[in-house]
């Protein structure tokens, strides 16, 4: 008796399989109703009178895809290799039925959902925005295992296939069918019978493209002239490789591996491609990349269910944040007031100076208009969007915002005044938030007439890009006005981690650590270009001295005085960059820092620094791999000193909150995953190593002695 | 957002209409500092700017009315659209309407007629031109020959069409603001009324370059700031635009005189600096049932006594109807033209404004439409005492909503109790307004 599928016979003997998890919220795949799936695709082998088979979901989405966790408790490739194997086999036995049968498709159809599709003789998807078709198996350092790799290229052309497989992007109805990877766009609310109509319907011939259609010769002709012969493809796999190598600088695997298993699949037999596909499926299962993408998957859907959730329902019910405030047009406030009006929250603005407000809606219609004419939005809605944002010279209004976010500069009796200034206008559910990088929310918060409505969120710049958002919770700050903030940035599409005041929080505070350290090797003589090679070639977007500029080295200045003045014992700010900060260099902004700026890009690093500094630039003293322990552990053991100090409410948090919002190599899972992978006895004794050579701020941290001692690990459910 | 006009008690009311406030933007010339905005954005701010000044929660608003007179058909409703914009509560609903020149008073007179009806509605009620976005349209022909051109099928069918193609077709027409069943400009009708009042090139000029200076004095003390909503311009929002920009203070009579005729070069005397210029600008009243307002903290600044329109044979004096609205109002309420403190005649023209003054001086024109004497000397002292529409601009759909407003500071400003509105409109009509300021 199957638990997870229900098979409704329809007249025309046309059987429907209803995917319907008895144990979960979403269908996925893994090893149980994978057995009833085959148990069920073998019953229908031998039943003669069947016509047609349609197989759709009782769920809000179709397939989410595979079972990760069920993926991460594969221990060998070999392992890993024959559960794929095992449901491209089951996938292999609906393509061998002998009638016609259809994937109804409506919500996601990701991953192995999609290639349970595409061994169906008809996909017919709905027209509702909820419907999403992809291969996100990239995302987590994987390719498709259960025929994606080999089924899709065949369907749709190698060209489009790799920009599903290499981007994990996610096609809606209608862009599926523009593709060929559905036959049909139909309306939500006649998906199953139009499914059971494809159900009855032979394929008229088999289709391999590239195929000449005398229809479509405008799209096909260019396919046919480059896929459709060998040296065409050739051509396209060089191509293609040169493209994944530049993107992924060789950090990531899968996206060799996924290029191997196209074109090789390609070029031989489909049994012979599925074949090859599980073996390289089950080479990347166990690969560290891939161990630290799952683990950012998991640490990222853990944190959705914060540990506030639900506190606001009481006040509010499903009442979402509508209205904001936003006070100071600057940078920040701009991109703030951009991501919110994009989600259709309106936004109005406080800032007496005119020229703010007008460069803060400049910098808005530009972003809308790049959008505009990548045609992610209509006019009507670049108009709309831009109506969401109300402009003004001082709060008037703000009685309606449910979150005054204040985005002014770092100046603690500001941030007070105008905190004064929202308590005397703002309404009964107001909830006042601080966007700054380092004052502590309680000092902002110790002059509030009602200072459990005072929170911090910490953005980063630029808004629009940077996917972190830091909520800041203080003693006092109010569970309902924690939940309400915490949604309204997941609603902005951040991704938040919530964590306790204190000097520079997390992410200020570790990344302090890291840039101090840097900036410490700089004035032992290491060269710029050598420190920011290091941290790059290791896997960080950009390093550390790179990133004083671009966050402005007056401002990096101030955080790291404040900071070391939080803690004199770990962090003292090397002397020698003061005169580098008054030789008035501010970084890219003012097209003078470490490096030396033409129009806005970044050229040679400056070779006045060492003289400014004045020491003697020593070339190759410091080898890459001590500089990068010397930043690298330097930023793990602070983040495992926030764990300790209980700023981190859990290592995910730190873990998130470094790949999302400081760079930290997502193919190293975040600080602690990569203690966890390194092996915490690993890292004390280099932590110890540096201490012996330079000094008491190496020491490691308490928590992390005693996971070396007791061989502990902070993630210890993952593999 | 969750609905929760229709979830509660139906709020009591007293079946009075009232004006809370009123807000609009600078008023422009067109095809200046607004050239590149649209209707919807003007008026959609104009909302904006009054909700946040007023700190009235949208969700007690039930209606935004919209006077437009030269629609764009992107946003054939601007009022619906502003509110979908403003992303405020869907449950708002919206009406835009064109009675030329009066549209704005009509869209008050609607909302005090609903709440009078005994609904104790909340309704922000204006208009708003943007003439700098005026539509141009395609000839008939090519309008026949496109249309043809889609249902075609086959592309011999489409060839086919050709053979009909004249280029000339594809010249755009350009707006005309002639009246249609006069075939003559609101200019040369003015021109008309002029020579038929004996209204001199003089007198014209000598009101002209008052209006300027009644406005620049009123500009410079402040009078206006308690309107206008500061406005950055789209697409570049360099400047934030916050004063009216077609007031003169150093205009004269002399500088006035060397201006050619506009509408009749050989014997006219109405000049572009005696006429109303093309204007953009937005404005927008909140009109609502007194008892429900003052339930909610709103504090009224006047009562909205009484609203009339007319209209007159167009071949007769096209934009004489103001001189019979304003004895028609008069009379409904049993006022003398000296009973009320303050009157707002819009300024089209001041061969226009002061043709229905004389008409209204005229004991054989009063004779024809009421059976009366004249109304005797009418009180000048009394009329546009901030300026009007000849030094502030004449966005068509917006002149009833700044001039409702307007007055309603004047009467709290100078503590004077009535107030009355006269407006001109193309189709030969006019409307009268009258209100009573608020305690």
């Amino acid at each position: 008796m199957a638990q997870h599928f229900r098979i409704e016979r329809e007249i025309g003997n046309v059987a429907v399989v209803v995917f319907d998890r008895q144990d979960k919220e979403v269908n996925t795949l893994s090893e149980k109703p994978l057995r009833e799936l085959n148990d069920i695709i073998d019953s229908f082998a031998g039943d003669t009178s069947l016509e047609g088979v349609v197989f759709i979901s009782g769920k809000r989405d179709f397939i989410v895809g595979a079972d990760i966790g069920e993926i991460a408790t594969m221990a060998t490739a070999e392992a890993a290799a024959d559960g794929a194997r095992q449901c491209s086999k089951i996938f292999q036995k609906i393509a061998d039925l002998k009638v016609p049968t259809v994937a109804a498709i409506h919500g996601q159809c990701l991953g192995g959902g999609l290639e349970l599709t595409l061994a169906c003789t008809w996909r017919i998807a709905t027209a509702d925005s909820k419907t999403k078709l992809g291969l996100p198996e990239i995302q987590l350092g994987l390719i498709p295992g259960a025929g994606g790799t080999q089924r899709l290229p065949r369907l749709v052309g190698i060209q489009t296939a790799l920009d599903l497989i290499l981007t994990g992007k996610r096609l809606t109805g209608k862009k599926a069918e523009k593709v060929g990877l559905v036959d049909a766009v139909v309306p939500e609310q006649l998906l199953r019978e139009q499914a059971i109509r494809f159900a009855t319907q032979k394929r008229p011939a088999h289709r391999r493209l590239p195929e000449l259609s005398p229809g479509k010769l405008a799209a096909d002709l260019p396919k046919w002239a480059t896929e459709g012969n060998p040296i065409g493809r050739k051509l396209i796999q060089k191509k293609a490789k040169e493209m994944v190598e530049e993107k992924t600088k060789g950090f990531y695997p899968a996206s060799f591996k996924a290029l191997e298993a196209v074109f090789e699949g390609y070029e031989t037999s489909l049994p012979k491609g599925l074949e090859l596909e599980a073996t390289l499926f089950g080479q990347l299962a166990v690969t560290r990349e891939s161990k630290s993408l799952v683990h950012l998957f998991h640490a990222t859907t853990a944190l959705k269910k914060h540990r506030f959730k639900g506190a606001a329902r009481e006040r509010f019910g499903k009442k979402k944040v509508e209205t904001i405030g936003v006070v100071g047009a600057g940078f920040m406030g701009a991109g703030i007031a951009t991501v919110c009006a994009d989600r259709g929250i309106s936004v109005m603005y406080s800032d007496p100076n005119k020229e703010s407000l007008g460069r803060a809606l400049k910098h808005s219609r530009d972003y809308f208009k790049k959008k505009l004419e990548k045609r992610r939005i209509k006019p009507f809605e670049l108009s709309q969007r831009m109506n969401h944002l109300s402009p003004a010279l001082d709060p008037r209004g703000f009685q309606f915002a449910d979150v005054v976010v204040e985005a002014v500069f770092e100046d603690l009796k500001l941030k007070q005044k105008l905190l004064a200034q929202v308590e005397a206008v703002a309404g009964e559910d107001f909830i006042f938030a601080s966007n700054t990088s380092a004052l502590p929310i309680k000092d902002i918060a110790s002059a509030a007439k009602r200072p459990e409505r005072v929170i911090g969120m910490h953005f980063f710049s630029p808004v629009e890009k940077m996917p972190l958002l830091e909520v800041v919770v203080t003693d006092q700050t109010a569970a309902w006005v924690a939940d309400r903030t915490i949604e309204l940035g997941m609603d902005m599409g951040k991704q938040v981690i919530v964590v306790k005041d204190g000097p520079g929080f997390y992410t200020t505070r570790a990344l302090s650590f890291y840039l101090n350290e840097a900036s410490t090797m700089l004035l032992e003589g290491a060269p710029i270009e050598a420190i920011d090679r290091a941290l790059t070639e290791f896997g960080f977007p950009v390093g550390p001295i790179t990133l004083i500029d671009e966050v402005g080295i007056d401002v990096g200045m101030h955080v790291l005085e404040t900071i070391s003045k939080a803690f004199p014992d770990r962090m003292v700010t090397p002397k020698g960059l003061q005169p580098v900060a008054d030789s008035g260099r501010l970084g890219r902004k003012n097209n003078k820092g470490f490096y030396v700026y033409e129009n806005g890009k970044k050229g040679r690093p400056d070779p006045a620094i060492y003289e400014l500094m004045g020491i003697q630039k020593s070339d190759g003293k410091l080898g890459a791999d001590e500089i990068v322990d010397r930043c690298l552990l330097l930023f793990v053991n602070e983040s495992v000193r926030c764990l300790e100090d209980g700023i981190l409410a859990t290592a995910y948090d730190g873990d998130v909150g470094a790949v999302f919002g400081l760079g930290f190599p997502p193919f190293w899972g975040g600080p602690f995953k990569y203690v966890d992978l390194i092996g915490p006895k690993t890292v004390v004794e280099r932590l110890r190593g540096l201490a012996d050579k330079y000094g008491a701020r190496f020491q490691p941290a308490p928590l992390l002695v005693k996971h070396a001692e007791g061989a502990q690990k902070f993630f210890p459910d993952e593999a | 957002m969750d609905v929760t006009k229709y979830k509660r008690q139906i709020p009591k009311g007293n079946g009075k209409p009232v004006l809370i406030d009123g807000a609009r933007t600078p008023f422009v010339k067109s095809f200046g500092v607004f050239e590149d905005c649209d209707a919807l954005e003007l008026y959609s701010r104009t909302i904006d700017g009054l909700l946040r000044r007023l700190a009235l929660d949208p969700q007690e608003l039930d209606e935004v009315s919209c006077g437009v007179v030269v629609p764009q058909t992107k946003n054939a409703n601007v009022a619906r659209d502003a509110i979908l914009n403003l992303g405020l509560p869907p449950h708002i609903h919206g009406v835009t309407l064109n009675r030329a020149c009066t549209s704005s008073m009509q869209t008050i007179a609607d909302a005090a007629r609903s709440i009078a009806f005994g609904n104790p509605d909340l309704i922000l009620a204006g208009g708003v031109e943007c003439l700098s976005d005026v539509p141009i349209v395609y000839s008939t022909e090519a309008r026949k020959f496109l249309v043809r051109l889609s249902k075609a099928k086959s592309a011999a069918a489409k060839l086919n069409l050709l053979k009909d193609f004249s280029a000339k077709a594809w010249l755009p027409k350009p707006p005309s603001l002639s009246e249609p069943l006069t075939g003559f400009t609101m200019g040369e009708h003015a021109e008309m009324m002029a020579k038929l009042n004996r209204v001199s090139r003089e007198d014209q000029d000598k009101f002209a370059v008052e209006s300027h200076k009644k406005a620049a004095a009123a500009q410079e003390s402040g009078f206006f700031d308690a309107e206008i909503i500061p406005i950055w311009a789209a697409p570049k929002y360099e400047n934030c635009v916050d004063k009216d920009n077609i007031i003169r203070r150093d205009t004269s009579v002399e500088a006035m005189r060397e201006l050619k005729p506009a509408f009749d070069r050989r014997y006219g005397t109405l000049t572009a600096a005696n006429s109303s210029a093309l204007t953009d600008g937005a404005a927008v009243t909140l009109i609502a049932d007194e008892a429900r307002a003052k339930s909610l903290g709103l504090k009224p600044k006047a009562r909205i006594k009484d609203v009339i329109f007319v209209a007159v044979n167009p071949y007769e004096q096209l934009l004489i109807g103001p001189a019979i609205a304003i004895p028609q109002i008069l009379k409904r309420n049993g006022l003398t033209v000296n009973d009320v403190d303050r009157y707002e005649i819009h300024e089209a023209f001041a061969a226009q404004v002061l043709s229905c003054v004389y008409s209204m001086e005229s004991d054989e024109f009063m004779d024809r439409y009421f059976g009366t004497k004249s109304l005797g000397r009418f009180p000048m002292d009394r009329v546009n005492v901030n300026g009007g529409a000849i030094a502030i601009g004449h966005p068509f759909g917006a002149t009833g909503a700044r001039l409702a407003m307007s007055l309603s500071n004047e009467l709290i400003r100078s503590d004077k109790q009535f107030g009355l509105i006269a407006i001109c409109a193309a189709g030969a009509m006019a409307g009268a307004m009258l209100i009573e300021r608020c305690n």
